[in-house]
């Protein structure tokens, strides 16, 4: 057996094409995230403009279940409302990719999570009037 | 020469985790957190994340300096 069986074709897909890396230059919500079982760190970076995510942006030291992660909820959250975004659950993500191995599933926890903390970071700014 | 902030960093969990960390970003101040040991892990630690922000008190700039 293969240990790439464990992956589903889509998961593999992004993680050999990640979308959206890298920081978005006039970001107004970031959210950095860390699993402390596993190590790995996320960092997600939000434009909104009128409560519409207008780009999204990651950078993701982990493994592949959490690059995939990240590369997906920046796919689904892209252009969505910030009240709509924060319903995207870790199984959105995870069903989005066609399922994780059960092992890898809080790495769907740490992109919903760094995307909870980029739209509260974003909120912070926001009622700060930055 | 980067500047020097103050972090904290805590555990999104149930357990009751939280630790300052200065450092010059988010990353690293997550990243030394996720490091140092002596530190038992929570028991959800595989499930839940550990969140990392700046501390900004609101009227005040908070300065760094190592001694």
């Amino acid at each position: 057996m293969d240990v790439w069986d464990d992956y589903t074709e889509k998961v593999m897909e992004h993680y050999e094409h990640p979308r959206n890396v890298g920081v978005v230059e006039n970001a107004n919500g970031t959210g950095v995230v860390g699993n402390p079982a596993c190590g790995d760190v996320m960092k997600l970076t939000i434009r909104v403009d009128d409560d519409i995510i207008t780009d999204v942006k990651f950078k993701t030291f982990g493994c592949g279940a959490a690059i995939a992660t990240s590369s997906m909820v920046t796919e689904i959250v892209k252009g969505k409302n910030i009240d709509d975004a924060l319903k995207v659950s870790n199984k959105v993500v995870t069903d989005a990719l066609g399922g994780l191995p059960k092992v890898k599933l809080h790495c769907s926890v740490l992109a919903e999570d760094a995307l909870k903390a980029a739209i509260d970071d974003y909120r912070k700014n926001r009622d700060s009037g930055k | 020469m980067s500047e020097l902030k103050l972090y904290m960093v805590y555990h999104l969990g149930e357990h009751p985790c939280c630790n300052v960390r200065v450092a010059t970003s988010l990353e690293e101040a997550m990243t030394q957190c996720l490091n140092h040991s002596g530190k038992p892990k929570p028991n959800d630690a595989a499930l839940r994340s550990c969140k990392v922000e700046e501390v900004k008190v609101n009227g005040y700039k908070i300065i760094v300096e190592k001694i």
